[in-house]
């Protein structure tokens, strides 16, 4: 017993603070990665982010001889370009506004984008396929967001036209997706988890393909009320 | 030997290549096998030399005021007594040094940020903000002012790739597990930053005022007016009106040019004291 108080960690018993007060000769204290082999970051990385820097800043300078930044005719609040494009980063979010109302694609899908994103790393093990299934999920759903809507107004018509303005056929699917996501991760086909971390990466991959994809397509295969175009067309 | 008689008889050049030809970087390509193994310029032992010669120039040594540290008491010194060094850790693992660890990604988005505030603070001299006057300036920057076109295609052009390079560093960070604890929270600052990114580049794409400025901001930000109950009202108060006009353009010029930077400085240093904190995951 008392061999075993000994051996406390002095941090744990001992409420003091401390300061640095000088340098001794001798190793760093030995910590859990000693075995790694360490060199110091002054010159060894310092020279490796001035190289790099130094290769961006000649990069950035031949692009930018080459190749001019756009700049069209003076702004005109008369004469509305078709179609009128938003930045490209945005440009999957107004592909999705093609198919969804202004409240999914607008609103319900960047949220449901920014949080998911955000909460992503406190999902540990298995349950790393929730917020990555989600995320896929929330790009693809809106897209059927339309077409379920048809279907429901070819049933009961003033009943569509009540959910058509919120949106709701994407917001129902997207949370039997999310339950549906926990019940999976939680079933007995996850339990092995490197397998069940396999799954959540390929899941990112695959959200991060589809949201290029759009943007590709809005950038280059909508044209003059946003309809397919080619771009040689 | 024949460079010796290329060479002229006297004068800065002759000194020139007689300093270089001393320079340890030089000779460690000579040992390597000349200039043409080029593998060996990425290697170790060119770095090592060329930084070895670095730090013993004047300059450097004015800026950070001492020789290359050997000894770990030297290591920690450097690191604490450096403005410019102290944000690193004094020793690093070499996994964490690889390339294809990091990809320099972060470090990239952060050279980018540099490059961002240093071009726009450059065209803040000549850009004013006003509806009758924007347009005229770019048009000035394009063909009047020296190297005005260049200046403005490498502000543009940072632009995108930080959009680019902060998305590829966070598809690095995810493909690495990266995230996971201690790391969570510097994913969510990271998540800010993305997002500061693009409000940035945003608010800058009005700027020029043309036709696509004009609009592109106008889709935009139609969208937020999607938001339920608050949407219209934010709308409002983000361009100052009902629609993009002189009001939107000093708003977003304002948001632009000093509100966003500073916020995202802000929070770019507190992400980088926080891969210290946490550990970098390639071992710190
Ligand atoms: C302006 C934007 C950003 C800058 C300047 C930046 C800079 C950096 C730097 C210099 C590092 C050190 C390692 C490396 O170079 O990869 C780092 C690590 C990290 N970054 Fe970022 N970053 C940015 C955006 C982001 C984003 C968008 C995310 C994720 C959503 C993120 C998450 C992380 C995490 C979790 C680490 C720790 C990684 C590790 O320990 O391996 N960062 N960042």
């Amino acid at each position: 017993m008392a061999t075993e108080d000994s051996v406390q960690p002095v941090a744990e018993t001992d409420p003091k603070e401390y300061g640095l007060l000088g340098f001794v000769q001798g190793r760093p204290p030995a910590v859990a990665d000693q075995e790694e082999e360490r060199v110091s970051v002054y010159p060894h990385l310092i020279s490796r982010e001035f190289l790099a820097f130094g290769v961006m800043f000649m990069t950035l300078l031949v692009v930018s001889t080459l190749f001019d930044a756009p700049l069209e005719e003076l702004a005109n609040p008369g004469k509305t370009p078709n179609p009128a494009k938003a930045p490209w980063y945005f440009l999957s979010l107004q592909e999705l506004l093609h198919y969804s109302p202004p409240f999914i694609a607008g609103f319900v899908v960047p949220s449901v984008l920014v949080l998911t994103v955000c909460t992503l790393p406190f999902f540990r093990g298995r349950l790393l396929v929730v917020p990555t299934g989600l995320l896929l999920a929330t790009i693809i759903v809106p897209m059927f967001d339309g077409l379920i809507w048809n279907v429901i107004h070819s049933i009961a018509p003033g009943f569509a036209d009540a959910i058509r303005v919120y949106g709701l056929p994407t917001i129902a699917l997207l949370i039997l997706t999310a339950v549906g996501l926990f019940k999976w991760a939680l079933s007995s086909s996850m339990d092995d988890p490197k397998r069940a971390e396999r799954i959540s990466t390929r899941l990112f991959i695959v959200f991060v393909l589809f949201l290029l994809a759009l943007v590709l397509i809005g950038e280059y295969f909508r044209g003059p009320e946003w309809k397919w175009v080619w771009p040689w067309q | 030997m024949s460079t010796d008689q290329a060479a002229p008889e006297r004068g800065v050049w002759r000194r020139l290549f007689q300093a270089i030809r001393k320079t340890g970087a030089y000779q460690s390509l000579g040992q390597a096998g000349g200039p043409a193994r080029l593998s060996r310029v990425f290697s170790g032992s060119f770095c090592r030399a060329l930084a070895a010669d670095v730090s013993r120039s004047v300059p450097w040594k004015a800026v950070f005021n001492r020789p290359l540290p050997q000894t770990p008491k030297e290591q920690s010194e450097i690191a604490i007594s450096s403005f410019w060094l102290h944000i690193h850790p004094a020793t690093i693992t070499r996994r964490s040094l690889k390339f294809s660890t990091t990809y320099g990604l972060g470090g990239l988005c952060a050279g980018l940020f540099m490059m961002l505030v240093g071009t726009g603070v450059l065209l803040m001299f000549y850009y004013v903000p006003a509806t009758d006057h924007a347009y005229k300036d770019m048009v000035d920057l394009q063909h009047v002012v020296s190297l005005g076109r260049l200046l403005r295609n490498m502000h543009r052009w940072s632009a995108h790739g930080l959009v680019v390079f902060v998305s590829l560093h966070m598809f690095r960070v995810f493909m690495q597990k990266a995230f996971k604890a201690p790391r969570q929270l510097n994913w969510v600052v990271g998540v800010i930053l993305l997002v500061f990114t693009m409000m940035l580049s945003f608010t800058g794409y009005l700027l020029p005022w043309d036709q696509l400025a004009l609009w592109a901001v106008t889709v935009g930000t139609n969208m937020a007016g999607a938001i339920p109950i608050v949407g219209e009202k934010f709308r409002f108060v983000l361009l100052g009106g009902p629609t993009v006009d002189q009001a939107t353009l000093i708003r977003f010029y304002v948001l632009h040019v000093v509100v966003l930077p500073l916020v995202m400085f802000i929070f770019m240093v507190y992400h980088f004291w926080r891969v210290r904190k946490d550990g970098f995951s390639g071992g710190a």
